[in-house]
């Protein structure tokens, strides 16, 4: 009987397994092949795993549980040997308390029917589905074989399961490490890293780029394993150069990231501190094409091109009023660095930190409504001190251009003046030399303090050229770092992690995200780049400004921070921050003027308003403080109640058409509702990166 | 009581038994010509203590196995012939006014043929509804009652009806109580071509052999005690009890085709019916196959079929059927 009940239990396990496998094996297949094909909703990975798992489970837990009894056993024993319930009866009589001569009867004539039992001619194995199960297997496997479509995004964020089981196994490589599709976005990166080596003059700077690129195409190319690879990127993150200016050191406790962070915002500040004082310097300067190019350059906030127009101004022939006027508009433009109102700012913030710390202090256990503001005020506050922190850094670099921009003018202003008496001693010789000696004394000394004008003019023009190359190159340098610096973090975690590309790519996304937000400086309307500039505003918040300002929100095409925050964006979030700030064409102080005051906006409603940040930036010039009274006057007017949902807007524009529209545009509103999607999707992180790899191979390039 | 007997009691007394049935089946297949499933179907409801109804056409021997077996049987027989006419006292009896030696008068009570222990009622069916049920108190009390005074009929007491069911003009179908008594209904399936040419040879030839008898009342009644004490195992009760649960719905398959299911006396006659069975063929213990090949004996006249089913014409063996294949259908 033990025999029989241990066979059928081997023949139930086996037949139960064998019916229940193939419908397992085809659900995996079908589901693999769904996310090959990008057909399955990413968010139902886990779901789709755990039900999976759940299958499995259940499918060994019903082959193993299995119910039946010795007396059940008999009772099949007799019905395929045909003994008349011999020894069911025996054992159920066995079981019974009676004992007569019936239950002899009847156990003697169960001994001896059992006795003659062949229990595996009675139980034979039967037959299981192979074919099913060979069938089933088959499609799993060519489900796994199915090949991704080159370059296809969907394909990429499809790559997590298939490479599961070769995270178990043993890595031969750091490609293997990371997973073959994840190793596969790492293209993205060395065209980045290539991209950027270009971009950067900086010798440090470029080589070590080109050192980091070397490795990840190592990587990419499975020529290192994971060890040398995690070496090699540990020894390329110890030696990439430091250039961070003077005023990175009030950051040194931070980490690297909040470093880099705080760096990249003085960065952008000290770039529209000087962009505006350019401007406003430039009402100075003769009429005339050079004017209009620094004046278009300085609109961009591009350092660069301001200071190639200034060395082509320094080879120009110039009249002794065009010199006298540019000698005006860079004493101008020095007085402009120098009162970059930061100090100004500086109180300003201090005020209103003060205000916060006493209006926190007042409201303390309070009911809940005033705790929500206390809590409020203190991100504010967290906000403010982060500002401040920035415009000093910034302050730090814009004092040196304005210290060569004030020696310029000097140097000019003491050449013009040497000319003129030059000029006042040849007149002086008339008496003496007769009209045409003291003519002849006075065009001599006249042409060669032109001739010393002009060549002062011109080392001026050159100096002040030179100063905002070095800046622009220094900046550009350190933002090159940066995004490198986040795909070298990007590769190692990745390596580190046994191959989970995903989280990898993620991080790697969002530096590459901040070129995204770069270029929405570049092309936005400013109008729109405003409003963005409330939602940055609102702070980590800043995020939450960003989701609450709506799709409305469109990069500022003047915004000469936008310019100046190109390349600056390390970070997805941070990035789109950076664009966004840089979208107004606002000077440094009105951005921080717009954020705050957008906060201020926000804090009426803890959702802010779709037209949050109306003000407008080209009207800086009218007025005592113009930028910042536009941005008072308008911008506090944030909108009470829900701006629209982003989600809403951009589902109702996607109804209009994004057709008609450049994909450069409605990339910017693919990627942003995106961007806010993964963030408020309870999605895996590495999902999320996936997302953002695919915007990242979307994007647009000129 | 059989509960006491020791193991080599219990298989002499098997012994004893099968041989005893052996003979009996041997005498009556001396005249009965084939019907191996009638006769014994009918010795287990004898057996069995409860009484038989067996349907067939005409002249396929129903009354000859009764009378064969009656005369096998060291028993009382008596016939009755149920006609329209008949009525209930020319069944059970009736007083008669005599005169004593003395000139006086009194009410004597003359016994009809059911005092007997064989009572074959042929043809039961074309008796008057309350001539049929002059047997119900015969056929369950084994006692008559005849005004005031109940005559106790002697053991073992059995009724062997037969019933024609073509001929329904001028038919009283037995009442679903009357019917409740019988143990079993047997079909009488008709001769095989073999069974005929014996048949024709053993009719025509103009000898009838003779019938011994082989098998007394005692004996019977011994039979049955020891049939009773035969264990039976729980799963084959239980197969039974879901016979005759599912006739009242229980099994979902046959529930649209049965008005009224089977009563309790159904599973006591599946229940014994099996043991016999098992004796008879020499088991210690009844089996499921055992009440599985019952079931329809036993069930058929106790399933009220609906309307449906008597529109579609399905039979209740059909029903049946039906039952048995669901509930194997759990077994495995």
């Amino acid at each position: 009987m033990g025999q029989a009940q241990r066979r059928l239990w081997w023949q139930t396990f086996v037949q139960r397994l064998a019916r229940s496998t193939p419908i397992w094996l085809t659900t995996v297949a079908v589901w693999l092949l769904a996310v090959r094909l990008a057909l399955w909703p990413q968010a139902w990975d886990n779901a789709a795993i755990l039900g999976l798992a759940t299958c499995a489970a259940a499918q060994l837990g019903w082959a193993v549980w299995q119910r039946r009894t010795p007396q059940q056993v008999a009772q099949l024993l007799d019905r395929l040997a045909g003994t008349y319930d011999a020894l069911a009866t025996a054992l159920w009589l066995q079981a019974q308390t009676r004992r007569d001569g019936w239950v002899e009867v009847q156990v003697q004539r169960a001994a001896q029917v059992a006795g003659g039992l062949a229990v595996a001619k009675l139980l034979p194995w039967p037959r299981v589905p192979v074919l099913a199960n060979v069938a089933a297997l088959a499609l799993l496997v060519s489900s796994v074989g199915v090949p991704l479509p080159e370059g296809a995004p969907s394909g990429d964020a499809a790559a997590v399961s298939p490479e599961m089981p070769s995270r178990h196994a043993g890595f031969a490589s750091a490609r293997d490490a990371l997973g073959r599709d994840a190793a596969q976005l790492l293209t993205a990166d060395v065209r980045l890293l290539r991209e950027l080596e270009a971009q950067v003059d900086d010798p440090a700077t470029r080589k070590w780029l080109a050192d980091l690129r070397q490795v990840v195409e190592a990587v990419q190319e499975g020529r290192i394993d994971k060890r040398q690879a995690l070496e090699q990127l540990a020894a390329l993150e110890a030696s990439r150069p430091q250039n961070d200016d003077a005023a990175a050191g009030q950051g040194s406790d931070k980490n690297g990231e909040e470093a880099d962070e705080a760096q990249r915002e003085r960065d952008a500040a000290a770039r529209q501190a000087v962009a505006d004082a350019a401007q406003k310097a430039l009402d100075q300067a003769p009429d005339g094409e050079v004017k209009e190019e620094l004046k278009k350059a300085a609109e961009q906030g591009d350092l660069g091109l301001m200071a190639k127009v200034l060395e082509k101004l320094a080879e120009k022939e110039l009249t002794d009023k065009d010199v006298e006027k540019w000698r005006k508009t860079l004493e101008k433009f020095a007085d402009a660095l120098k009162n970059t109102k930061v100090p100004e700012k500086l109180k300003e913030l201090a005020k209103k930190v003060s205000r916060l710390e006493q209006q926190r202090a007042e409201q303390g256990g309070l009911n809940p409504e005033q705790q929500r503001r206390l809590q409020e005020a203190r991100h504010e506050l967290e906000q403010l001190r982060k500002e401040v922190g920035d415009v000093e850094g910034a302050q730090h670099q814009v004092q040196r251009l304005e210290r060569q921009a004030r020696m310029a003018a000097d140097e000019l202003r003491r050449q013009q003046e040497g000319q003129s008496r030059l000029g006042k001693n040849g007149e002086q010789g008339k008496p003496q030399g007769g009209k045409d000696g003291a003519q002849g004394d006075k065009q001599a000394g006249g042409k060669d303090g032109d001739k010393k004008a002009q060549k002062s003019m011109r080392e001026a023009m050159r100096q002040a050229a030179g100063e905002l190359r070095r800046q622009d190159e220094e900046q550009k340098a350190r933002q090159a770092q940066r995004m490198g610096k986040e795909r070298l973090r990007d590769v190692r975690e990745g390596l580190s992690r046994g191959g989970d590309g995903d989280k990898q790519a993620g991080r790697g996304q969002r530096g590459e995200q901040g070129e995204e937000a770069e270029e929405d400086g570049e092309e936005g309307d400013p109008k729109e780049g405003q409003g963005r500039l409330g939602k940055a505003g609102s702070g980590e918040p800043g995020q939450a400004g960003k989701a609450k300002a709506g799709s409305g929100s469109r990069p500022g095409q003047n915004g000469q921070s936008g310019q100046d925050a190109q390349g600056q964006g390390n970070g997805g979030k941070r990035g789109f921050q950076l664009g966004q700030r840089g979208l107004g064409g606002k000077s440094r102080t009105d951005l921080i003027n717009d954020g705050y005051e957008q906060r201020q906006g926000g804090s009426k409603d803890s959702k802010g308003g779709s037209q949050a940040g109306t003000g407008k930036g080209d009207q800086r010039d009218s007025g005592k403080d113009p930028g910042i009274q536009a941005a008072r006057t308008e911008k506090v007017k944030g909108q009470h109640g829900d701006g629209p949902d982003v989600k809403k807007t951009f589902l109702e524009a996607a109804k209009k058409g994004f057709s008609r529209r450049g994909w450069r545009d409605v990339y910017v509103d693919y990627s942003k509702v995106a961007e806010e999607m993964v963030d408020k999707e309870g999605l895996p992180a590495g999902r999320k990166a996936l997302v953002r790899r695919y915007f990242e191979q979307i994007r647009p390039r000129d | 009581m059989s509960d006491n007997l020791s193991q080599q009691q219990v298989t002499e007394k098997m012994a004893w038994m099968a041989e005893r049935l052996a003979t009996l089946r041997g005498q009556l297949a001396r005249v009965v010509v084939g019907q191996d499933a009638v006769i014994e179907a009918v010795i287990l409801g004898m057996l069995a203590g409860g009484h038989v109804l067996l349907e067939g056409v005409p002249g396929l021997g129903k009354t000859l196995l009764v009378r064969t077996l009656a005369q096998a049987l060291d028993l009382q027989f008596a016939r009755v012939q149920f006609t329209p006419d008949l009525k209930a006292s020319d069944v059970l009896g009736t007083q008669v006014l005599v005169e004593d030696g003395q000139g006086g008068r009194q009410l004597v009570f003359q016994q009809g043929p059911i005092f007997t222990q064989v009572l074959l009622a042929d043809e039961i069916n074309r008796a008057t509804p309350k001539t049929q049920s002059a047997l119900l108190e015969a056929m369950q009390e084994r006692s008559v009652t005849i005004g005031t005074k109940t005559y106790t009929l002697q053991a073992p007491f059995f009724v062997l009806a037969t019933q024609n069911p073509l001929e329904m003009e001028g038919t009283y179908p037995l009442p679903e109580a009357q019917l409740d008594r019988f143990v079993f209904k047997i079909e009488v399936p008709f001769p095989t071509t073999a069974e005929l040419h014996t048949i024709v040879e053993r009719t025509v030839s103009g000898h009838l052999p003779e019938v011994s008898k082989v098998l007394t009342g005692q004996e019977i009644l011994a039979i049955h005690e020891f049939a009773i004490g035969c264990p039976i195992a729980r799963h084959v009760v239980d197969y039974a009890v879901q016979l005759v649960h599912g006739s009242h719905g229980s099994l979902a398959s046959v529930q649209h085709w049965i008005r009224a299911g089977a009563s309790p006396r159904a599973l006591q006659a599946l229940v014994m019916g099996a043991k016999l069975r098992a004796l008879l063929q020499g088991r210690p213990q009844a089996a499921i196959e055992d009440v599985r090949a019952l079931a329809k004996p036993a069930l058929r006249h106790r399933l009220l079929l609906s309307f449906d089913a008597e529109a579609e014409g399905v039979r209740a063996d059909a029903v049946i059927e039906q039952m048995q294949q669901e509930l194997d259908k759990k077994l495995r």
